[in-house]
């Protein structure tokens, strides 16, 4: 039987993915969608706790940390929070203004208008009232209102002369193009099962499928095949029923994460690409980050009951282009995060301790904040996503294997941004009570397939296409060339529309 | 006809008593477990791990272990309870909290088998307590589900923004 062919073939419906695949269905192409992971019914299967987190195969190196990610249509952003910053325009430029990291190809006025599609596109809530953004219009719909928490935080910033801000979400703060708005259940970890979180699986893919893409959950990608000119020729997978089968065109948009991607490249050697897919340079896999990310926990004298509503909050970002007299260049953003719950999930999942000490921390559970910490991270070749040499996967592949080790750089960092958020809690009236979990690794992995202008240091140019590979692109947070520090789902999906706009546009001539 | 009646009695009375040797066979251990708990997740209502809505909610959560989990946890139990006798000559579960909470410090620290099950003993303990109504109530927690909203924006009230 002949294999299938296709405009383009999207592999990983994450948030790059299913940017890609609604843009290019929308303009008449004829797409295939390939997701590995299952397709969840959000209103079947996570009220009724059917959703299971499928293992993603990794193996960590001994001392790694272990950044995360999840398979599933939507990818990870079907269980994330719902944060949705933009990227500052420092953060696109830190090698000349900061001497650190790299600067990446392009500015931040480039990839602006895309920040605002995807927000409009997925009725973002927020205000422009963050004076360390760039200028910009309003968001889609108002920010959300703002938790007895997140005032304390709030009162606090503003006592030590700080900027707080309410923090943009995905999230929706009244009903939008037929979705209702977000009833606070704080279940956003779980999988939204009301349809106001406006993670791909509610917004892009709905929209994606409408046009005629089709989306095929459970089928893995083996292989990008490649002809003996280099260019793209279609994907090697294997369907639910465990049968390979092939698939062809001439462009294959690669948005598998940050943490499959270079597994996936590497494994797909051609005739003219004995090495792997994008691998002249030696950089896939390599720079792989993680945000420099922790949890603090802070208690109030009265009830703030900070496991409800949602994630965001408030937010600082006087930090991020460093602070005087730190020994770091760049900075973090501090937010008020939703304190884990329900209680037993918390105390078993987040806390080690037993007896009276465990009763303690307990019994203050209603008058808990939690902090999250974003910091950015630096960029190390050391660590990396590579081949493992012994471990198979099901296919017979190598498994992924990830190496990552904070530096002292970031260690410094993270204490600092723990001390800040200290002093802003105490100001705004918390007890000197106080808990906190040491860094941990973000589930934000980003770098490994990193974007710049020269193909001996990158793998992909400034609109994803893969240097070495013609018709092969890569739209996912493993472009990143610095990670900035803030959450990457908007501007991953910002990126993928980006190149879609572009893909669009050149068959047009 | 009394042939099928008779071979059906039969049937049930084996099931039953079958069902009795099963249950007392998954239940070995609870009693232990449940004196652990007192430890493990101190509360000042003593009736709480003895009878109470947490002591039904860990027995739920030891019978619905896999059996071969329960066996290594039962082991476990049972290094304890060797530990007690063999410190002061009583059972474990006779002894007064403080004397109970000594002795898993120091088998925590002396054993390696019973450090590898402590996490798995503390996981079922510590859910079942914070899953009941008393946990709820000690935590402040209500159901997320009937949260009506936040308080009136901090944009407009304090900012003037």
């Amino acid at each position: 039987m002949a294999a299938e062919r296709f405009d383009a073939i999207v592999v990983g419906l994450g948030g790059g993915g299913s940017v890609v695949a609604e843009a290019l269905s929308g303009a008449g192409w004829k797409v295939l969608a390939l997701e590995e992971g299952p397709w969840y019914n959000p209103f079947r299967d996570f009220r009724e706790g059917r959703a299971r987190r499928v293992p993603i195969g990794l193996v960590y190196a001994k001392d790694s940390l272990r950044p995360m990610m999840v398979k599933a249509v939507g990818g990870s952003m079907v269980f994330y929070a719902g944060v949705f910053f933009r990227l500052h325009e420092n953060d696109f430029r830190t090698r000349s203004r900061f001497g650190c990291g790299t600067d990446w190809p392009i500015a931040y006025r480039e990839l602006a208008p895309f920040y605002e599609k995807v927000e409009n596109f997925t009725g973002a809530s927020g205000s422009p009232v963050n004076i360390f953004e760039a200028p910009r219009g309003p968001y889609p719909n108002p920010a959300h209102p703002v938790s007895k928490g997140s005032r304390y935080f709030a009162r606090g910033a503003r006592a030590l002369g700080l900027h707080p801000a309410p923090t943009p979400m995905s999230i929706l703060s009244r009903p939008f193009r037929g979705r209702p708005s977000c009833t606070y259940c704080a279940k956003c970890g779980e999988g939204c099962m009301v349809g106001d979180k406006s993670s791909p699986e509610m917004t892009y893919i709905p929209a994606a499928i409408k046009h005629g893409a089709q989306i095929r959950s459970g089928h893995r990608a083996l292989a990008i095949e490649t002809g003996r000119s280099g260019r793209v020729t279609g994907v090697l997978y294997r369907d639910k029923e465990g049968f390979r089968e092939k698939a062809e065109s001439e462009c294959v948009v690669l948005c598998g994460s940050a943490l499959l991607d270079p597994a996936l490249l590497l494994r797909s050697r051609g005739p003219a690409h004995p090495r792997g897919l994008g691998a002249h340079s030696g950089m896939v896999g390599r720079n792989l980050m993680t945000h420099v990310g922790g949890r603090y926990l802070v208690r109030f004298p009265e009830v703030v009951n900070g496991f409800m509503g949602i994630s965001g909050g408030v937010n600082v970002q006087d930090f991020y282009d460093g602070a005087p007299g730190a020994d770091f260049r760049r900075g973090y953003t501090l937010y008020v995060s939703l304190l884990p719950g329900p209680p037993a999930t918390f105390a078993d999942w987040y806390l080690e301790s037993w007896g009276a000490e465990l009763t303690e921390v307990m019994q203050s559970y209603n008058r808990m904040i939690r902090l999250a910490v974003l910091g950015e991270d630096q960029a190390d070749p050391e660590n990396r996503v590579s081949e493992d040499p012994e471990l198979k996967d099901e296919d017979g592949f190598p498994r992924p294997r990830v190496f990552y080790r904070r530096s002292e750089y970031e260690r410094n960092m993270f204490r600092h941004a723990v001390e800040s958020a200290r002093k802003i809690c105490r100001a705004g009236g918390a007890d000197d009570w106080e808990f906190y979990y040491q860094d941990d690794g973000s589930a934000h992995a980003m770098g490994p397939c990193r974007m710049g202008d020269d193909p001996d240091t990158s793998v992909v140019d400034r609109w994803c296409a893969c240097h070495d590979v013609p018709g092969l692109y890569i739209c996912d947070s493993s472009i990143f060339p610095t990670s900035g520090a803030v959450n990457p789902a908007l501007t991953v999906m910002a990126l993928a529309a980006r190149t879609a706009d572009y893909l669009i546009r050149g068959r047009q001539g | 006809m009394r042939r099928r009646l008779f071979i059906e009695s039969c049937g049930a009375t084996l099931t039953a008593a079958l069902t009795v040797e099963l249950r007392a066979q998954l239940e070995e251990g609870l009693p232990l477990l449940l004196t652990l708990a007192e430890v493990v997740v101190p509360d000042k209502d003593l009736s709480v791990w003895r009878g109470g809505p947490a002591a039904t909610e860990l027995q739920r959560a030891w019978l619905a272990l896999e059996s071969r989990e329960r066996l290594e946890l039962s082991a476990a139990l049972g290094e304890l309870e060797a530990e007690a006798v063999r410190a002061s000559e009583m059972k474990f579960g006779a002894l007064s909290l403080e004397a109970r909470k000594a002795l898993v410090r120091g088998l925590l620290a002396r054993s390696v088998s019973f450090q590898a099950a402590f996490p798995r003993f503390r996981g079922i303990i510590v859910r079942s307590f914070y899953s009941c109504p008393v946990g709820f109530e000690r935590t402040g927690f209500s159901t997320t589900t009937q949260f009506r909203g936040y308080p009136e924006p901090l944009w407009s009230a304090e900012s003037g923004e």
